[in-house]
């Protein structure tokens, strides 16, 4: 029994070492941007000494915990929280800015779940401001958001369809368009919980 | 938080990263990631998301022309992280589907039944079959229990053949395999030899 044990042990732990040997490199570049973040732009020596350090402790980590990883989990996303904790335990995160915390609560995404699926939910008042707060947007989140979100393109698809550089540069741009339609949609709110002020284009 | 159509629960996570990430929130940051671990499309998500902000932040290609030095100093300090030769024994289903698991070009092709199919055999010890022709690796695969479309296992089938090479596996057809790949003939019918298994690493059996 303690032999398949440790058997299993060796696995994980081969499993996670692999991953660290496949990913070392795009680990670095996602750590490396977080610390950069918040730490400002660093000399690339100062960088990468921080980032080794991050990713040094959060690989030791693993390591001693491989035991107890589940194999079903991919390793790199759980490899990425891990060194992402140690970074906040090393206290590097500094509060950057204060996002304003919003719950829109469930109005909001049910809006957003028919305005992508228009026939399988009520139009409801929600769904109305979020269809203005969608017309108050500039012309390029709108369209980001009508192909990424509303049509379902691909990243690739969609930075063919919007001149992005990359499929990645696209997935940013849908991500901060939909950020745009959220504080649209909570202006909208406002105004209607305000009274209204009207907002023809 | 369910939502009955995915892409909006795909973006919203998106979202709710990119807020962590400027609030300075690492500990939901990390929730994500952990979150992400189990569900290969939210993995996507962050994974191209991080990609678009760090091409963002950094003009000049320092990480990807430094990389190999990295790794070097990595191997030096930290000499735990690296097994001591390249990973040993008899290839895995696990192994393959962890191989496509973690690259999120190839598990954006996939549909989500064949997804879910690629989440089932990550926990998989059952080692592949010493020859990995179509033939043999098709009636292999009928064993596990796992259904997926022909695409998928024809995935599958490419990615081991990779691995395979990419370890020196001593699979007596690899290479006639990766020839094979190429054209969609029937393989050989799996007379092949075993895999000698090597010294260390030992996986399931």
């Amino acid at each position: 029994m303690s032999e398949s044990a440790d058997q299993d042990a060796v696995y994980k732990a081969d499993r996670l070492r692999a991953a660290v040997v496949r990913d070392y490199p795009r680990l670095c570049v996602y750590i490396g941007s977080i610390v950069q973040r918040y730490e400002g732009l660093l000399p690339f020596d100062r960088l990468r000494e921080r980032v080794e350090e991050v990713i040094g402790v959060a690989v030791e980590r693993a390591l001693e915990r491989a035991a107890s990883y589940d194999v079903r989990k991919a390793a790199f996303p759980w490899l990425v929280g891990m060194a992402v904790n140690v970074l906040r335990e090393l206290g590097r995160a500094a509060r950057r800015s204060q996002v304003r915390q919003t719950d829109l609560g469930e109005g909001w995404e049910k809006a957003l779940e028919s305005l992508v699926e228009p026939g399988g939910a009520d139009a409801d008042a929600d769904t109305e401001r979020l269809r203005r707060a969608l017309a108050r947007l500039k012309e390029s989140d709108r369209q980001v958001l009508e192909l990424g979100l509303v049509r379902g393109l691909s990243s690739a698809e969609l930075a063919r369809a919007v001149g992005a550089p990359s499929p990645e540069a696209a997935r940013t741009r849908l991500c901060r368009a939909l950020r745009a339609l959220r504080e649209a949609f909570e202006r909208e709110t406002g105004d209607a919980d305000g009274g209204g002020e009207g907002h023809e284009p | 938080m369910n939502h009955r159509n995915p892409r909006v629960g795909r973006e919203l996570a998106a979202l709710a990263y990119l807020d962590a990430l400027d609030a300075g929130n690492l500990e939901k940051l990390a929730a994500l990631w952990e979150q992400a671990s189990a569900d290969p499309e939210l993995e996507s998500v962050l994974c191209e998301l991080s990609e678009g902000l760090a091409a963002e932040q950094e003009p000049s290609p320092g990480w990807h022309a430094d990389v190999r030095k990295v790794q070097e100093l990595l191997r030096a300090h930290l000499p735990s992280a690296f097994p001591p030769e390249p990973v040993s024994g008899p290839l895995t289903a696990g192994d393959v589907a962890a191989r496509i698991a973690g690259d999120h070009t190839l598990l954006s092709r996939l549909a989500p039944d064949e997804r879910d199919a690629n989440a089932r055999l990550l926990a998989d010890p059952t080692a592949l079959p010493s020859e990995l022709g179509v033939a043999p690796l098709e009636r292999w695969s009928r064993g596990l229990g796992v259904q997926a479309s022909a695409a998928y296992w024809r995935l599958f089938r490419h990615v081991a053949v990779l691995l395979a090479m990419g370890r020196g596996q001593p699979y007596g057809t690899t290479l006639a395999a990766a020839r094979e790949a190429a054209r969609p003939a029937p393989g050989a019918d799996g007379a092949g030899q075993k895999p000698a298994p090597p010294g260390k690493g030992g996986p399931h059996t």
